[in-house]
């Protein structure tokens, strides 16, 4: 008896040392991604590459889900630890549980994931308040040929946010292979969109299990005058519907997506008797529809500071506008209740109207989550002299941001033109693209007397001057700097062409359409010499620029100007008596389909009159278009970099 | 019966909740606001006050030590502020400042007072507490507010109260915006041990204040006398906002500020001597077991003179002692014996083991020194990028060590051998330039010089070429001296090859203007005393022509040399890494149909900031370019800033020289 319970004790002892290596050795999925052959060759600025990705997501009837995570990487350039790590968001809802992580050396040794090395960051700043947080883990000290692989699970309570699902893929990495599934209820059906990414696919699959197989996706350096990261990012979106039940909260229609906004949203808005007494004190005096639509809406931009609280629904929901009205602060969507509810005290109709200010949205997907901004949507009056401002839609509506402080009524934010916007309303969802804009109405004009003396130092009288929806930036932005800040802001801007630069008599206004700032300036040694040669710059309101598009170079994403605008200069320049322009009286020309520029430099009157115009349209030029886009941009720069040789007795 | 009873119990119940600790406290901590006045009204923008967008009325602060013997410390706040704009209004947003990690906010009160005489409270509602930081089961809570009600014409206060188990020195008078009077009442530790005790401890808990940065005087009343103060009470007027300028020495070192510590009763002269005595003392007793050490010294006994003493000692601690500040033990030795952190609590220990801390090391050399019958001594500095040594506060303010010899009367050495990568004449950059304290000797407070700008040469040797099509192309060599060398040699520590083409790369990109390149390769960056060589290509640049002329900035394709101090008027010193030298060649090869035109001429520039020369030179078929810079001093008061601007203006002028090119006839 005593011999069999030793022979069982040293038995389960031997299998324990046996084991137990083994329980916290790398899984073998790890080890053999380790031994996956790498058959490409990263791009020399790439830190990791991810070999192996997997997620798999099963979402259940009531919107809560589980996400199973496997991911395997091997470190290209070592030291970097930041970029080894797993980050994952977590929140109320939304809890990782089981992460384990392994590092496999190069020389074969196996390190685990230690929990000194796991944090979560919930960092708030007094003004953006909000319960996410973020999981962070990684190993401290990697080196080049490390492989590291993490596994964990995501369990995310019931809530809307689980129908709709994003996987991404970094940029900044290499991907060999990624797999993403999502398995459904039964019946349920999808909507998928593929952005920015090749080698996909998707393989039809006989249970309700969606999955998408990603091949070789490669590294994607920054690359001058790119589109905004967002606009890039690699990703595949799923939003997941029933759509036989009319009961479920899923949603499969544009209508479906606005009315589960629209029902966070209408209580809210309901005007009280302070908001009524409000309302009625904004617009004490003002007779027209123009003149109360003005002043409600200059006051909840204006007077509402921004500071989101965004804690369990309060992502989505809005305060009751009476709090908002108290507090006086609020983020996009409470200062777009505030001010539906002053409008209806006045009779004036408005929608509230869901945007993304990041990225373009594709309209496939037909979910609220697409958007992460509201503004709001006016009934514009037949007498109203805003239906024929730039944020007038032909629809009948003008579309206003009273989040943004440098946008006045009548304009829209620059990124919001031309984007997808979707109304709320429980019967009569639109969507919409809101009104494009016409670079002619974002101007800004220097106007510039210039005289160069005879010590080749320099003046000049420097007016600039910002038209429509460039006036309402520059005057925000005259609001929140002292006028010694703006001076400093125009020594940064043209110190570097004009040497010891003095700014002098300094002054600015705003009227209806237009701002404007004017000063003189001063500055030694503007007229170079080389041997014989004299020369000088024409324009020393831009600074010398190289052109970043280089020829011989590869393009991987499009070209971006950034959105539509004129800038125009005029610079009027008087030489001393006898001197004459030698050469460099020239123009150049250029156009592309995202941008124009012409310069020309004259002699009128006894002046050198240096003239340029750009356009930027707005909209990409994609990488096939490169090799003319460089050819723009050298001429671009030229513009900027005009120089005339000057002939003195 | 039962009724009187439970009447006395009653009773009893009632008195304990009425006259119990916490009872008491919140009565005490009743807070009362103070009166908004007309005057507080009064206040408007004020450009000679550089009052813009708010301005803190008055700022109120109590620091309550008396618990601090029982872990109960407590910092009140009261803050009232006057918003006079749309931008002010973000000071109506706070996150509650963590002075302690175990602290916990007892109170947090707040009012909005608008013109028109309403007043909302702050409520729960706005307040919002969050896990910021949480690592295994250790948390930071962040504790931020936003008041509600604020408008661009109002006045805004708050009460903040924070409990503490230990005092905290430091408080920050300056802010971002002015401050129009500030008050700090510091309530004195108090110590339940008699006045025997407290004769022998006079020492380490004699009440010391400090007041740094002034702009205005700070008045100080002793309460309730000065013989025996149980509180100091410290009020100033009118701090202006801080300016933020590039370039500046650290942030919280030259704020306004106030520090109140527990410390000794003596002077600072007699202070800082009794710390130098005890470096000294220190020092002697970690040497004291130092058998293994004099072994090792027996062997330098060939050695003649002081120089190669020195020189032989400094490179024997630095090669065999493995310096764990810079690299983490091994797990195993050569021999697969698992190595174990231990203790090192002599210098026997630090030679036996085989590793220390680079304080450890720099112990090691000085003992060897002294048993070579050198006079060296350890000393102790600030890292300057971090700090700087007040005299007058009389606490230990020191994070790096280094060893002095003494040559002279009031000449020195300095050495850092637990430095890593330091050479032997160097220090280094962050505590060139500050005070040093010397143990046992008199003088204790010695400052270190700046290095020389020749010792800390870069040279950059450039070799281009334009092509038929006017594109040109190049590559260049890299020759680090000095501080340069080091830098860059300790931030490749233990990096591989590809590593280290990255980082290089990195490194060097950003002494260049919008230029790319690519390392080939590099050579000597991970011995302490060889010279880094690095060569590089850069990628191509399109030339600018004007009618049948050619023209180019030979300098835009060279070391960045934009004017970083384009600013006018300076308000604080400038303080630079280090001075340095910075040489520069191209030869530029022209194609065969073209010829110059013109050159610019030889010009220099020359001022007590330093120099700056350009050269061309047209050689067959080709140019040449050369540029020398050279930045005397890193640290220049207001006074000097004109000159440093003037320097870097001349830098930038020569930067646009333009040479001429046509085709040749």
């Amino acid at each position: 008896m005593i011999f069999r319970v030793l022979t069982n004790l040293l038995f389960s002892l031997l299998i324990i040392t046996f084991l137990s290596p083994k329980i916290y050795a790398a899984p073998l999925w790890l080890e053999n991604a380790a031994k996956t052959p790498i058959t490409i060759t990263p791009h020399k600025d790439a830190s990791i590459l991810v070999i192996y990705k997997t997620t798999e997501t099963e979402v259940l009837p009531n919107g809560s889900y589980v996400t199973k995570i496997k991911e395997a990487l091997k470190v290209l350039i070592g030291g970097k630890a930041e970029s080894v790590g797993c980050s994952e968001s977590i929140s109320n809802l939304k809890r990782v549980k089981n992460l384990k992580g392994w590092r496999i050396k190069t020389n074969g040794k196996e390190e685990k994931l230690s929990k000194d090395n796991v944090v979560e960051i919930g960092l708030q700043t007094g003004g953006y308040y909000h319960d996410s947080k973020t999981l962070v883990a990684t190993f401290p000290e990697v080196e080049t040929g490390d492989i590291i692989g993490y596994e964990y699970t995501i369990k995310h309570k019931k809530s809307m946010e689980g129908y709709f699902h994003r996987f991404l893929i970094q940029r900044s990495a290499p991907t060999l292979s990624a797999t993403f599934s999502i398995s459904l209820p039964e019946g349920w059906e999808i909507q998928s969109v593929v952005k920015n990414l090749e080698n996909v696919t998707y393989p039809v699959s006989e249970s309700n299990t969606h999955s998408w197989h990603v091949g070789f996706s490669p590294f994607y350096p920054d690359e001058p005058h790119s589109p905004p990261n967002q606009w890039m990012n690699s990703i595949i979106y799923v939003n997941c519907f029933e759509p036989l039940n009319e009961q479920s909260k899923s949603i499969k229609t544009w209508q479906e997506a606005s009315s589960w906004a629209w029902n966070l949203h209408k209580e809210q808005a309901a005007p009280d008797e302070s908001i009524s007494a409000l309302a009625r004190k904004i617009t004490a005096g003002k007779s027209s529809w123009d003149e109360k639509l003005l002043a409600l809406a200059s006051y909840v931009r204006d007077e509402v500071r921004y500071v989101a609280v965004e804690l369990g629904i309060g992502r989505f929901q809005p305060y009751p506008a009476s709090i908002t009205c108290d507090n006086k602060f609020g983020d996009c969507k409470d200062k777009t209740t505030l001010l539906r509810a002053l409008f209806e005290v006045v009779g004036i109709s408005s929608e509230a109207v869901l945007v993304n200010a990041s990225h373009p949205i594709d309209t496939t997907l037909t979910s609220p989550f697409v958007f992460d901004h509201v503004i709001i949507a006016i009934k514009c009056d037949e007498s109203s002299a805003y239906q024929a401002s730039p944020a007038h839609q032909n629809n009948a509506w003008v579309y206003f941001d009273p989040t943004n402080q440098s946008t006045d009524l009548g304009y829209l934010p620059r990124v919001l033109y031309g984007c997808k916007a979707l109304h709320l309303s429980d019967t009569a969802a639109q969507l919409i693209t809101l009104p494009e804009l016409s670079p002619e109405k974002y101007i800004r004009r220097y106007f510039v007397d210039a005289t160069l003396h005879e010590d080749f130092s320099m003046s000049a009288h420097v007016r600039i001057v910002d038209y429509l929806g460039r006036a309402a930036y520059t005057a925000n932005y005259f609001k929140n700097h002292t006028v010694s800040e703006r001076i400093d802001n125009l020594l940064k801007t043209f110190a570097p062409s004009v040497s010891n630069l003095i700014i002098e008599n300094y002054s600015s206004s705003s009227s209806k359409d237009s701002t404007w700032a004017e000063f003189d300036i001063k500055g030694d040694n503007y007229l170079k010499q080389t041997g014989d040669y004299y020369l000088f710059k024409s324009d020393f309101c831009h600074k010398d620029m190289k052109s970043a598009l280089k020829k011989k170079r590869t393009r991987k994403l499009p070209i971006f100007y950034g959105t539509p605008a004129v800038v125009e200069t005029t610079i009027n320049w008087t030489l001393p008596e006898l001197w004459t322009i030698s050469d460099g009286l020239d123009s150049i020309s250029a156009e592309c389909s995202i941008a124009s520029v012409f310069s020309s430099t004259t002699e009128i009157e006894g002046k050198t009159v240096f003239y340029s115009h750009r356009t930027f349209k707005g909209g990409t030029v994609s990488p096939e278009g490169y090799k003319e886009m460089c050819s723009y941009d050298r001429k671009k720069c030229k513009v900027k970099s005009t120089k005339l040789f000057i002939s003195k007795p | 019966m039962k009724t009187r009873i439970v009447f006395t119990l009653t009773i009893i119940v009632g008195l304990f909740f009425i006259f119990s600790p916490d009872a008491a406290a919140k009565k005490k901590d009743e807070f009362k606001w103070a009166e908004i006045t007309p005057s507080d009204w009064k206040i408007t923008q004020d450009s000679s006050k550089q009052i813009t967008d708010a301005v803190i009325i008055f700022e109120h602060i109590i620091a309550d030590d008396k618990g601090l013997e029982n872990d109960k410390c407590y910092r009140t706040i009261y803050r009232r502020i006057r918003i006079l704009t749309d931008y002010g209004r973000n000071w109506g947003d706070f996150d509650i400042p963590i002075l302690n990690l175990k602290q916990k906010i007892e109170s947090i009160q707040g009012r909005t007072i608008t013109k028109d005489g309403k007043t909302i409270l702050l409520g729960d509602e706005h307040i919002f507490e969050k896990e910021a930081i949480k690592i295994k089961r250790k948390k930071i809570k962040q504790t931020s507010f936003s008041m509600p009600g604020v408008t661009n014409d109002c006045i805004i206060e708050y009460y903040i109260k924070i409990k503490m188990p230990s005092y905290y020195t430091q408080w920050i008078i300056q802010k971002d915006i002015p401050v129009l009077e500030f008050k700090y009442r510091w309530v004195i530790p108090r110590f339940n041990i008699t006045s025997r005790q407290a004769g022998i401890f006079e020492d380490y808990i004699t009440p010391n204040y400090l007041y740094l940065n002034r702009y205005s005087e700070l008045s100080v009343d002793y309460v309730p006398s000065i013989k025996k103060p149980k509180e100091l009470v410290f009020t100033c007027s009118f701090v202006p906002p801080y300016n933020d300028e590039p370039f500046s020495l650290p942030a919280d070192a030259i704020r306004t500020k106030l520090l109140c510590y527990l410390g000794s009763r003596s002077t600072a002269l007699a202070y800082w001597g009794e710390k130098s005595n005890d470096v000294d003392d220190f020092q002697k007793d970690y040497a004291d077991k130092n058998k293994r050490l004099r072994k090792v010294v027996e062997d330098f006994a060939g050695l003649k003179s002081v120089e190669e003493k020195i020189s032989t000692a400094y490179n024997w601690v630095q090669s065999n002692i493995f310096n764990i500040s810079y690299w983490d033990l091994p797990e195993r030795n050569a021999k697969s014996k698992k190595i174990k952190k231990k203790d090192r609590k002599c210098i026997s220990d630090v030679i036996k083991l085989g590793y220390g801390t680079k304080t450890e090391i720099n112990r090691v050399f000085c003992d060897m020194l002294r048993e070579m019958n050198i006079d060296a001594k350890m000393a102790f500095a600030c890292d300057r990028d971090l700090d700087i040594f007040v005299e007058e506060a009389k606490y230990w303010q020191f994070d790096e060590s280094l060893v002095i010899v003494k040559k002279g009367y009031k000449d020195f050495d300095f050495y850092s051998p637990g430095h890593a990568m330091l050479p032997i004449n160097q220090m280094p950059w962050f505590i060139e330039g500050v005070i040093t304290l010397v143990g046992g000797v008199e003088s204790n407070l010695i400052s270190i010089p700046f290095s020389s700008p020749a010792t800390n040469t870069s040279t950059l040797t450039y070799d281009f070429t334009i092509d038929e099509d006017l594109i040109l192309n190049g590559n260049y060599s890299v020759i680090l001296k000095g501080q340069a060398s080091r830098n860059l040699k300790v931030k490749l520590l233990d990096e591989s090859p590809e590593d280290c083409k990255h980082l290089i790369k990195e490194s060097l990109e950003r002494r260049f203007d919008d230029i790319k390149l690519e390392v080939e390769m590099f050579s000597n960056l991970d011995s302490v005393a060889a010279i880094p060589v690095i060569k590089c290509v850069m990628e191509q640049v399109e030339l600018e022509v004007i009618g049948d002329k050619v023209l180019f900035k030979p300098f835009s394709h060279m070391s960045a040399s934009k004017n970083p101090f384009y600013l006018n008027e300076r308000k604080g010193g400038v303080l630079l890494n280090y001075p340095y030298q910075l040489r520069e060649s191209a030869q530029f090869t022209l194609p065969e149909d073209m010829i110059i035109a013109a050159l610019p001429n030889d010009t220099s520039f020359k001022c007590d900031a330093g120099t700056c020369t350009v050269m061309f030179e047209e050689l067959g078929g080709g140019l040449s370019v050369q540029r020398l810079f050279t930045l005397s001093n890193p640290f220049w008061t207001v006074a000097g800033y004109p000159s440093l601007q003037a320097l870097y203006q001349a830098r930038q002028d020569f930067g646009d020289f333009i040479v001429v090119l046509k085709e040749s006839e």
